[in-house]
């Protein structure tokens, strides 16, 4: 099992967000997308779902190329959570996150009792569980994401593809659910490819981090390796000092 | 029971009691007891003729376009992601309109007013879509605006028609835009349309509920939104376009209908849509036979009625509703 890129680039508006990119993601590994604002950390999380056409290169899922495959089948192992979500029409907070369960049913069945479970287990992962009933249209911006985080549980794909799965969320829910997810991909052979704004929170969630400088640059490697003041300000236009922690390093800007 | 049974049977009941309001009711009452006598072939005479050659041909239109309108509503909802579509919203009716008003003013008949609205309402379809289209980008916005612009020129091009027609078959066009049913022929090409389609939404109608949560989502969740999305422009244009055919544009049931059940019972279209067509049907059919009665024997436009219940009925559903969430 495996989500590849192979001699991917992707372009934006006239702009390279990646040049030949060969990159492999496999299940246990959590990873962080880190980059300034419009370089593409989301088109390249999109890309990576096949919500996207690359302009050049293949995606790989399990050794096969996404564009051969149904929207179906890359639904069952690649989940998205999405930045904004659409609630035009009401629904309650259960009804939300059992559509999570759509790509795993037949067109003509209904959600059955193991979906019902799955879903209710989903949301009390996120500590949603006591508002099942509730519209989602009445939900606080934190509350709407950590729903739609449960949709993704729900949905149970193998690639786990969040961006910034901390926005909305206040600070204990930040680290809570990060913290969460990466256990639980780490314990259930589940990859976790995120974009994230806050570089301690990449420091202290991922294993690997790829750092998007622009003009098609991309960095990739371990976490401990990339994540230093050097390579940070090339990628942040920023200057960034390290400083030592009980639990590693911390970074700040000056 | 459950709820969305109890609900779906309380539909299907009122469906009955509207087919016997618009079968007994009238300037000529006839009991229930006659009318299921006249069904069922054991009566003659007048009270034969008058259920089987007047009422129930026009119950039976009333009804399916009813049905018809309010699916198509439900389904252009979910289409343009917007609660206040209505099936006119894209310019259907529009073409229609012109198509049949020509028809009207070259003094043709009843039947030939109806085939040349369903040509128009589909000249109008083809044109959004093409235009809609062209860059196979199918954002909501963009369908809407092509719609909302094309329906604005067929209006133009109605007005200009009105203007030039002389008074006499002026009063005949106006009624028909306004929705009539008292000059509709029974036709059973707008049922089967009616049923193919609730067969056809109801296999697509878990997808709906995830394309109502956003075309990337939906995607992400492993619907094919492109396709689903053509899909559901045809059939909600076609279902228009039957109805418009055989009652010209009645307004507020194709609105009004979904929005209320939306309300009441949530937005799964696995229920919503066969709803739909059940209230959206008595619905109409109730205010046709207001439509007959009201000021008989003067006829009223159907379109009127459905205004005149709908406006108020929704205005306290709305309040309600805001006070339920406050």
């Amino acid at each position: 099992m495996s989500l590849q890129c192979r001699q991917l680039s992707i372009d934006i508006a006239g702009k390279q967000v990646c040049r030949q990119l060969d990159l492999t993601i496999t299940p246990g590994q959590v990873w962080g997308i880190l980059g300034r604002n419009g370089i593409g950390k989301t088109t390249l999380l999109h890309t990576l779902a096949g919500l996207r056409d690359a302009a050049a290169g293949d995606i790989l899922l399990d050794e096969q190329n996404i564009i051969q495959l149904t929207r179906k089948q890359i639904a069952q192992k690649t989940g998205v959570l999405l930045q904004h979500h659409e609630d035009s029409f009401p629904a309650t907070v259960l009804e939300t996150v059992l559509t999570g369960r759509h790509p795993h049913i037949n067109n003509w069945q209904w959600e059955n009792e193991s979906d019902f479970a799955i879903a209710r287990q989903a949301l009390q992962q996120v500590d949603m569980h006591t508002m099942e009933n509730k519209s989602v249209q009445h939900l606080s911006g934190g509350e709407r994401q950590r729903v739609a985080i449960a949709t993704l549980f729900a949905q149970d794909p193998t690639f786990y593809l969040l961006d910034e799965p901390n926005s909305h969320l206040d600070l204990h829910y930040q680290i809570n659910i990060l913290d969460s997810l990466c256990q639980f991909a780490r314990s259930n052979q589940r990859a976790l490819i995120m974009t994230l704004h806050d570089i301690n929170l990449a420091a202290r969630f991922c294993d690997y981090v790829l750092l998007l400088n622009g003009d098609g640059e991309v960095l990739q490697g371990a976490a401990t390796e990339l994540l230093t003041p050097p390579h940070l300000a090339q990628t942040f236009k920023h200057e960034i000092i390290a400083i030592r922690g009980e639990h590693g390093s911390y970074f700040q800007p000056k | 029971m459950s709820r969305p049974i109890i609900l779906i049977t309380s539909l299907i009941l009122l469906s009955l009691a509207s087919f016997t309001l618009a079968l007994t009711l009238g300037s000529y009452s006839i009991s229930l007891h006659d009318v299921v006598q006249t069904l069922i072939g054991n009566q003659t005479g007048i009270e034969q003729s008058i259920v089987m050659d007047l009422r129930a041909p026009r119950a039976y239109v009333a009804f399916v376009s009813g049905g018809l309108l309010a699916l198509a509503g439900a389904l252009m909802q979910v289409l343009l992601r917007n609660p206040l579509a209505d099936p006119y919203i894209l310019g259907v009716s529009g073409g229609a309109s012109v198509a049949a008003l020509l028809a009207v003013s070259f003094g043709m008949g009843a039947v030939f007013i109806s085939f040349s609205a369903l040509a128009g309402a589909l000249c109008s379809i083809l044109l959004v879509f093409g235009l809609a289209h062209s860059h196979g980008s199918w954002h909501p916005t963009r369908l809407l605006l092509t719609g909302v612009v094309l329906a604005a020129g067929w209006g133009a091009v109605i007005n200009f028609i009105l203007s030039v027609t002389p008074e006499q078959p002026l009063r005949g066009m106006l009624f028909w835009m306004m929705g009539d049913i008292s000059q509709a022929s029974a036709h059973i090409s707008a049922l089967v349309v009616l049923i193919f389609s609730l067969v056809v939404s109801f296999a697509l109608a878990r997808q709906l509920n995830i394309l109502a949560r956003g075309d990337m989502q939906a995607s992400a969740l492993g619907v094919n939104v492109k396709y689903l999305r053509i899909g559901l422009f045809l059939l909600a244009s076609l279902l228009t376009a039957f109805a418009v055919m055989q009652v010209g544009s009645v307004g507020f049931i194709g609105l009004i209908v979904p929005h209320m059940l939306r309300m009441i019972m949530g937005s799964d279209h696995r229920l919503l849509l066969p709803a739909c067509a059940l209230l959206g049907g008595s619905l109409l059919l109730i205010a046709d036979t207001f439509a007959r009665i009201l000021i008989a024997p003067q006829q009223l436009p159907v379109g009127v009625i459905t205004a005149f219940i709908g406006v108020p009925f929704f205005l306290f559903l709305l309040q309600r509703m805001a006070g339920k969430q406050s």
